[in-house]
């Protein structure tokens, strides 16, 4: 049985298959971009606590020098470990913005940790003290590192989330811009120490 | 420099004596067949086989000796000038290379149908150990349309004292030729446009790369692919860096006729110098790269 259509059906035909395609076409770049978000969600997640290992590392490491140094400079290293006062919780309940100041905190304590030794070279030349100063060094680059890498994927996401169309799927998964952790910035500020 | 050029170019002429000597033998052969031969005497052609041979033999003496003489002279030269960019105790063999053995270890490597390797030498700059060669990976197409492709480089190969613990590829997006495919899964892009463009860096530790390669490491990077003009491959294994450079092949010939002078030394320096140029250029010789104390131990 042969169905001949007339050429309004078929017209209409066409018109529901294009719309079937597009709506496809929809569907599909919608569930890619929204998994890109998520994604890229994890990513951030992943580099922030990256960042957080590397920052608890980086404030242990300075707590026990600091603990060394009480042996020989009481007072300076008291005055220092007040500025990096025991926190109340983790590292990574902070919020990202805490985590700058409290990295800034660590610089200036270091820096002024490195006056402060002038003064004793019999500490400064201590193996074990060489030791932690080289780890802390070395945590700093590792914090430096996540850090890149956090705000290399934070600056990818929240471009994507601005950009049209995807900007559609971020306001529909209601998706808030990514804080940056921003070193630079907070260590042009110096933090006061006075012994 | 000159001291040793000398000595060498007293070998040269030593030897193109005895050289000038041994052809006394097929000249006086000559003479005499020719003799006999205006002689019309019987046994003219006897000394025309013997010219013949004579020559043939002188000839071959030559090529041969020609081929030993470069090696030697090569020799003389790279171990002198070895010692003084690294040192007494640097190696040098101008036949050897790294061995292909050694190269498929790293995975890094396509398997290849002949490879040739050549200017071995091993040693240490400022504190750095180091082994590099020429190497020339060589791919046979057979049948009708059979093809001989040379995949010509210079290896280094440094040894760390620090172990890094992960897997690092940077490589040349335009180079893949004699590099496997992707050899560790995790691609990574870095903050620099340029870097992004040029090389192709793969990983085993994202957080470990972005440490290794700092934006001024990147820079450096670019710097170094600019200053051998081609070709790189940078690769952390561990505690081996193994670098590919793509270099003019070393070519030389010396003639016992022509006089050894220092030019022929500045091709070899530049050539044998490139492990030192790397080593500081990257600044590899820092304490960060071969101090184990930097380790952070996890509690």
């Amino acid at each position: 049985m042969r169905i001949i259509l007339g050429l309004g059906a078929i017209i209409a035909i066409s018109v529901v298959a294009v719309i079937v395609v597009l709506i496809l076409i929809s569907a599909i770049w919608w569930i890619a971009t929204s998994n890109w978000f998520n994604k890229s969600k994890v990513k951030i997640d992943e580099a922030r606590s990256g960042i957080d290992v590397a920052l608890t590392k980086r404030y242990d490491l300075l707590t026990k020098s600091l603990a060394t140094v009480k042996g020989y400079a009481k007072h300076e290293a008291e005055t220092l470990e007040k500025v990096i006062e025991k926190r109340n919780g983790s590292i990574s309940s902070l919020s990202m913005k805490e985590k700058s100041e409290l990295n800034t905190k660590l610089d200036s304590v270091i820096s002024r940790l490195n006056v402060v030794l002038e003064n004793y070279p019999d500490l400064k030349a201590s193996q074990n003290f060489m030791h932690l100063q080289l780890q802390i060094s070395e945590c700093e680059e590792q914090l430096q590192a996540s850090r890149r890498i956090y705000n290399s994927n934070v600056s990818i996401f929240n471009q994507k989330r601005v950009i049209f169309p995807s900007s559609i799927v971020a306001n529909a998964k209601h998706l808030n811009a990514e804080e940056f952790f921003e070193a630079e910035d907070y260590k042009k500020q110096d933090v006061k120490i006075e012994f | 420099m000159k001291p040793f050029i000398e000595e060498i170019e007293k070998y040269r002429k030593e030897k193109l004596k005895i050289f000038l000597f041994l052809l006394i033998i097929p000249i006086i052969i000559s003479v005499i067949g020719i003799v006999f031969l205006s002689l019309n005497a019987d046994i003219y052609y006897y000394f025309i086989i013997l010219i013949f041979i004579s020559w043939a033999l002188y000839l071959t003496l030559y090529i041969y000796f020609k081929q030993k003489f470069t090696n030697i002279i090569l020799d003389k030269i790279g171990s002198n000038i070895v010692k003084l960019l690294y040192g007494k105790d640097a190696i040098f063999k101008s036949k050897d290379g790294i061995p292909y053995d050694v190269l498929q270890s790293t995975g890094l490597f396509k398997n290849c149908t002949r490879f040739n390797a050549k200017l071995f030498l091993s040693s240490s700059y400022k504190d750095v150990e180091f082994i590099s060669s020429d190497v020339d990976f060589i791919n046979e197409s057979g049948g009708k349309n059979s093809n001989t492709e040379h995949n010509k480089a210079k290896i280094i190969i440094l040894n760390l004292e620090r172990n890094f613990d992960f897997y690092l590829s940077v490589c040349e997006n335009k180079f893949s030729k004699i590099y496997d495919n992707s050899p560790f899964e995790h691609k990574v892009s870095f903050e620099s446009i340029e870097f992004n463009d040029k090389f192709k860096v793969t990983t085993s530790d994202e957080t470990k790369a972005f440490y290794f390669l700092k934006p001024q490491t990147q820079l450096e990077l670019l710097e170094v692919e600019k200053m051998f003009d081609g070709v790189l491959g940078f690769f952390l294994i561990d505690n081996h860096i193994i670098i590919v450079l793509k270099t003019n092949e070393l070519e030389l010939n010396f003639s016992l006729f022509k006089k050894i002078d220092e030019s022929i030394s500045l091709k070899i320096i530049e050539n044998l110098s490139y492990p030192q140029k790397i080593i500081d250029k990257l600044s590899l010789y820092k304490e960060k790269y071969n101090n184990v104390l930097y380790d952070i131990k996890e509690n």
